[in-house]
């Protein structure tokens, strides 16, 4: 707590204080599940505390990025989540979907149509 | 053929070597309790839980946290990498202080559960004395 001193003499004997270090964040990778598809891969992934705006869900190349910022249970740490992974190849990444609910991150990626499965006819010689 | 079966096993490797990252593993659910002024507060992440499968109990100066999660692939999805995982837990806090049961809310939040207990009122101890002038 710190009070505004008006009196030109007490301010000047006072020390600087140095200001506090900033808090350190927390760093968690989050928990994920990877399921595949005859369309798409999903990925579910643990992100407790964590809002919709606080998301961020990127791609760059080949490569997929889950970064969140969130609060830790205490109420006061702030909390970075940090999780990428490697598209496999054939992803359509314009058709990645992201869902957010109950703190768990539902990604669905799409196949890009020559990779769907599709029954071959076999024919007899 | 085998090329194909081979990058398909790489797909989903996680990229996480240039990031440090402190492990989320270990002490499922993380929790934390506050003792304020006027309360007790209990915080646990338990992401993929809805109300219903979380039951909070308060008895004997006991507050009781437990719950049950299920996950199941996705229909026509077959599992490639399974870390979140089935998880059932039952958490007791011993209270310490008086509390006002009837008044204790649980509330859900992005995957958080927040227990809120509040702490019985302290009774007045002064007895206000009329004093007569003698």
């Amino acid at each position: 707590m710190t009070t505004e001193n008006t009196q030109a003499t007490e301010s000047t004997s006072k020390e600087v204080q140095p200001r506090e270090p900033a808090q350190p964040r927390a760093r968690f990778q989050p928990r994920v599940d990877v399921y595949e598809g005859d369309a798409d891969w999903m990925i579910l992934a643990d992100l407790p505390g964590v809002q919709p705006a606080d998301l961020k869900v990127s791609t760059e190349a080949a490569e997929l990025r889950i970064t969140a910022q969130g609060v830790a249970l205490d109420g006061s740490t702030p909390v970075e989540w940090r999780r990428a992974f490697q598209l496999p190849r054939g992803t359509a990444i314009e058709g990645i979907s992201a869902l957010l609910k109950d703190g768990v991150l539902t990604l669905t990626l799409p196949k890009a149509a020559e990779l769907r499965s599709r029954s071959i006819e076999v024919h007899g010689g | 053929m085998y090329g194909l079966i081979t990058d398909l096993e790489r797909a989903f490797r996680t990229n996480n070597r240039r990031w440090s990252t402190e492990p989320s593993l270990g002490g499922w659910p993380r929790l934390s309790h506050k003792d304020t002024d006027t309360s007790l507060v209990f915080a646990l992440e338990l992401p993929g839980f809805s109300e219903k499968d979380v039951q909070v109990t308060l008895e004997h100066g006991q507050l009781t946290v437990s719950g049950k999660r299920q996950t199941s692939a996705p229909v026509g999805h077959r599992a490639l990498r399974l870390e979140r995982g089935d998880f059932s837990f039952s958490q007791s806090f011993a209270l310490g202080v008086p509390v006002d049961a009837d008044n204790t809310a649980a509330v859900f939040k992005n995957g958080v559960l927040t227990v809120t207990v509040p702490k019985a009122e302290a009774r007045p101890r002064q007895v206000p004395i009329t004093v007569a002038s003698a």
